[in-house]
């Protein structure tokens, strides 16, 4: 029976967006019936990963927010999968707010009446398709301690206003050892934190701590460079942070753990479409963009007013008039609160990493944890490059797809090493319905994942491979580096190659393919040889009334529909 | 055994499989030895398999053994192997089964998990085991019923974000505030005899595990205890909430936030002009001190000896030099000689002030004292009477100190603070009016306990 969790909430709330899969054309062709939330890496549903990370950390208070047209098939994922059903109470709930559509931008979601209603404390926001393997409890330790600010977080109604909290995200490198082509890349600047008197406990993730300073997705990046033929900086970041550090091959895990007036601050300013690159990028220039953070209301939101800097100074309120302006020619008459302010501002700026803008209340510092790409070394560990490093991936092409769930395929079960030193996404198994494989077949165990009820026949070899559930797998068919949902059926004498068969599809014997997708329900005819083919049904992809008229418009615009 | 009971159906088919072939091989092996051709390849291969069968299960029961002898380990994992294992079994499998981690969870109350405690101590020699060390537990350790605002606190605490006592002491009441804001008494029982077991005790263990609590923590939690014994059984609860939110907001005004400005401006004034002030390290109310100072118009210069392992006075010389004051930063107790010889006053902060008017401090505090009484000069501590424990007497650095949790060893390890003897401090500065300035801390102790006793009732 699944148990409740039972270690402490860190009152949070976590919120995991299921998009439509936009980049997944094959097998979110269907996002209504399929949505991409429920895709299987590793025989698991691709959801099943941000809630078993949220319940790892022990948040308990989870909803996941997609479509409406989506929603069915998503509740019934929830009540039947055995993965879904096996994770702790209390259950995660759905919203689906009536306007969200397939197009809906990240941070439009949350501005949402519905989602904003749902908020009402510092809240997680996940994507659906994020594979991370860290522990979630570093990561909050580490929002705890570098981002939370304590006054704001302890202060009640009678004591003075606080400075607000900041934000942290995750940054991963995308060159690994294992890269993929054409994966989306961030462009990100940050700058290190002030480095801090006390040395950082070992295993916490405080060393890779960075705090961002710009952040926009490299496809902007790259019209911004064409429009501009160069990269444009600002001199005011440059005067504010001499020391940058430009990452152009990292991504946005888009796991950000946000305080609760990022809700008032999207509510407020209407232009921002997406997270990552709205939200994160206006609120981090605004930390060192003069008058930026007064534009976009930042002002009213934290609580600041322009005139007042030091309100959480003096609670005994002795002798501490609000300071006119910051500049010391101010009246003679306050100089002597002149004097701790500049102290107070002194001890702020290095303490707690806010911008020091000249000109305006401090914003909450953006803080970024950037994966590290190899492994740090552990003391006393005599193997080094060995130990591949904690997954962090971000699954949103097909490609990765295949890439990551064979990475997890590797991952050794936990019949193997025990429980203790099982990473969390391993299995029980790795083959989890023996009497199924027949004898005389090949199954390198120790890169491949076969899920329940999968009958292998004689003389099939697979090798490196993660098979659904329910699959079969006829005679003599020679599987390499394949990735088969489930229900799927494979012929005699096959040979697939890299390839990505979708639910219930079916591949006739003697077939010969190499680096396709097949999408779900597809035959694929006997003997058929293909190479980096993607077989799809052109059902839904038929013109309308409308299109038609509008190709006749155009010149020469081909049908999107291939076979 | 429950744990082989309910482990054994994972293991059940292959071990009933290996059982039953494990039957055919003898017979076979008798037959073989009379009749040696009679073998054919099939029962070889059966005989194989059972072989193997019959060595994955020994190895599957030498497991369970291993994990049915400790199951304190296990059950304490309970919270995390919980929701790896549960998840990872239930899920392929399909059926029923459950896990080697699902034991009947918690009788009664159980304290926040601790897994490493014994690897982070293990270097450390039998003699000093009494000295704590910070544990650091991560937030999903916790205890269940640790509150939200503790969790922050704790995890602060315990990577030395928040560091002094009083910014502790603080941080502790603020956070202790809000978990009596949102308690409400379950049904059936009262503030005065749920409140602490129930729901203090989990969040006091849970910081006490993020690193060991400090005096002036202990202080108050009692004098919060007392206060909730102190309250009848029949006292409705808002009464009794609003007792002790006013009763920590009150500590917070009067021994903290106006002790401060007290201190400050007492220990200001004897702060002359063209003074060179000497003092170590970091502390907030050296910091408070001299600005002030500063504030009253003196001109004077401060020469900060920082810690080599904590470079806490880097901060406090930036702040300094923010309002123009002229400082001179030493980055270790090199040179001290000299250093002292420059300075006219000696100003330190302190942790704790022991029964028989020892200054428990920083660890170099020590030798700042002892070198200025060599050289003559008034060493003055400054130190809120909350700090002052009545109850401790300590004459050298072993007996009541912290080992640093980033370094330890077998060979040496690093301790946070010291101990000053009292003849090596000319005077205490604590929130008390005194007209002289400065009193020793005999007097002080007299005046406490004179003050405290009738208090406590």
């Amino acid at each position: 029976m699944p148990h409740a969790v039972t270690t402490a909430t860190p009152g949070l709330q976590a919120l995991i967006l299921c998009g439509p899969g936009s980049s997944f054309p094959t097998f979110t062709a269907n996002p209504d019936e399929n949505p991409k939330a429920l895709l299987p890496i590793a025989n698991r549903p691709m959801v099943w990963y941000p809630l078993e990370f949220c319940y790892r950390a022990g948040i308990t208070n989870i909803t996941l927010i997609c479509p409406p047209s989506a929603a069915e098939a998503i509740t019934t994922a929830l009540n039947t999968n055995p993965f879904l059903t096996s994770l702790p109470y209390p259950k995660a709930d759905l919203l689906s707010p009536k306007d969200l559509d397939q197009n809906t931008g990240t941070a439009q979601i949350l501005r949402l009446p519905e989602v904003q209603a749902l908020v009402t404390s510092d809240f997680l926001v996940l994507p659906c398709d994020l594979v991370c393997e860290l522990g979630a409890d570093k990561l909050l330790q580490a929002w705890m301690v570098k981002s939370v600010s304590l006054a704001s977080l302890l202060s009640h109604s009678g004591s003075p206003r606080a400075p607000a909290s900041g934000g942290l995200g995750v940054w991963y490198p995308t060159k690994t050892a294992t890269p993929v082509k054409g994966e989306e890349t961030d462009f990100t600047a940050v700058v290190p934190l002030p480095p801090s008197s006390v040395l950082a406990p070992r295993g916490s993730l405080f060393p890779h701590m960075s705090k961002v300073v710009y952040s926009m997705p490299t496809d902007s990046r790259k019209d911004l460079v064409e429009e501009e033929s160069g990269f444009p900086v600002r001199n005011s970041l440059l005067k504010t942070h001499p020391r940058v550090r430009m990452l152009t091959t990292h991504r946005d895990a888009h796991f950000y753990i946000f305080p609760r007036w990022v809700m008032d601050f999207i509510r407020e300013n209407e232009a921002l479409e997406t997270i990552g690159e709205d939200v994160v990028g206006w609120w981090v220039k605004a930390g060192w963009q003069k008058g930026l953070s007064t534009k976009l209301g930042l002002d009213e939101i934290l609580g600041h007013d322009k005139d007042d800097e030091s309100k959480e100074e003096d609670k005994s309120g002795a002798g501490s008039t609000p300071s006119p302006s910051k500049s010391a020619a101010a009246a003679g008459q306050t100089q002597s609160v002149t004097v701790k302010d500049k102290a107070e501002q002194a001890r702020k700026s290095e303490s707690t990493l806010a911008g020091p803008s000249s000109s305006g209340p401090l914003v909450p510092p953006m803080l970024a944890y950037i994966h590290p790409s190899q492994p740090a070394p552990s003391t006393g560990s005599t193997t080094t490059t060995a130990a591949p490093a904690t997954i962090i991936r971000r699954v949103d092409t097909s490609q990765l797809l295949l890439q990551v769930s064979l990475q997890l395929a590797k991952l050794p079960s936990i019949e193997e090493v025990g429980p203790e030193a099982a990473s969390p996404f391993a299995h029980p198994r790795k083959v989890a319905y023996p009497e199924g494989v027949k004898p005389r077949t090949t199954i390198t165990k120790v890169d491949s994942l076969v899920a329940d009820n999968v009958t292998v026949q004689e003389k099939s070899s697979i090798k490196e491979c993660v098979i659904g559930a329910n699959c079969q797998i006829n005679e003599g068919a020679k599987l390499i580096q394949c990735l088969l949902m489930d229900g799927v059926v494979v012929g005699k004498n096959c040979k697939l190659t890299k390839c990505i068969l979708g639910k219930r599809s079916e591949i006739g014997e003697g077939c010969v393919l190499t680096d396709c997708e097949v999408q779900e329900n597809m035959l694929v005819e006997r003997k058929t040889e293909a190479k980096e083919e993607k077989f799809m049904s052109s059902s839904g992809l038929e013109a309308t009334e409308q299109d038609l008229e509008g190709y006749a418009e155009d010149i020469g615009e081909d049908d999107a529909g291939e076979d | 055994m429950a744990t082989e009971g309910t482990a054994a159906p994972a293991g059940a088919p292959p071990a009933q499989a290996s059982d039953q072939a494990a039957t055919v091989p003898p017979n076979a092996p008798t037959t073989s030895t009379t009749e040696p051709t009679q073998l054919t390849g099939a029962q070889l291969k059966a005989k194989a398999k059972a072989e193997k069968a019959a060595r994955r299960a020994k190895v599957k029961e030498v497991k369970e053994a291993v994990a049915a002898a400790q199951p304190a380990p296990a059950d304490a994992k309970g919270g995390k192997g919980k929701g790896k294992d549960g998840s990872q079994t239930l899920g392929p499998q399909g059926q029923g089964k459950a896990g080697l981690a699902h034991r009947p969870s918690m009788n009664g109350r159980r304290p926040s998990i601790l897994i490493v405690e014994k690897d982070i101590r293990s270097s450390i020699p039998e003699c000093f085991s009494h000295l704590p060390m910070a544990k650091r537990i991560h937030p999903s350790h916790a205890h269940k019923d640790v509150h939200p605002a503790v969790l922050t606190v704790g995890q602060q605490m315990a990577t030395f974000a928040i560091k002094d006592s009083i910014a502790r002491l603080e941080a502790t009441l603020l956070a202790f505030r809000k978990v009596i804001e949102s308690y409400e008494t379950p049904k059936g029982n009262s503030l005065s005899r749920h409140f602490v077991p129930h729901v203090l005790n989990p969040q006091i263990e849970y910081l006490t595990e993020c690193r060991p609590m400090c005096f002036s923590m202990g202080n108050a939690i009692r004098l919060l205890k007392t206060k909730v014994n102190s309250f009848d059984i029949d006292t409705p609860e808002d009464e009794a909430t609003e007792g002790l939110l006013e009763m920590i907001d009150l500590f917070i005004n009067e021994r903290i936030t106006l002790a401060e400005f007290v201190i400050a401006r007492n220990a200001a004034k004897q702060i002359q002009e063209g003074d060179v002030v000497l003092t170590y390290g970091s502390h907030r109310l050296v910091e408070k001190t001299l600005l002030r100072a500063k504030n009253n118009g003196q001109s004077f210069s401060v020469s900060i000896i920082d810690d080599p392992y904590d470079r806490g006075g880097q901060v406090m010389a930036t702040a300094l030099r923010e309002v123009g004051i002229r400082v001179f930063y030493s980055p270790n107790l090199g040179g001290l000689k000299t250093n002292v010889e420059r300075a006219t006053n000696v100003l330190l902060g302190a942790e704790a002030i022991f029964a028989n008017g020892s200054l428990h401090a920083a660890a170099g505090t020590a030798d700042i004292a002892v070198a200025a009484t060599a050289a003559s000069k008034k060493v003055v501590a400054l130190c809120e009477t909350i700090n002052f424990d009545r109850e401790r007497v300590s004459v050298d650095a072993l007996t009541y100190n912290e080992i640093d949790p980033e370094q330890n060893s077998a060979e040496s390890f690093r301790l946070l603070y010291d101990t000053t003897r009292d003849h090596y401090i000319t005077g205490v500065i604590t929130e008390f009016e005194t007209g002289t300035g400065n009193s020793p801390a005999q007097a002080i102790l007299a005046l406490l306990r004179k003050q405290e006793d009738p208090a406590l009732n």
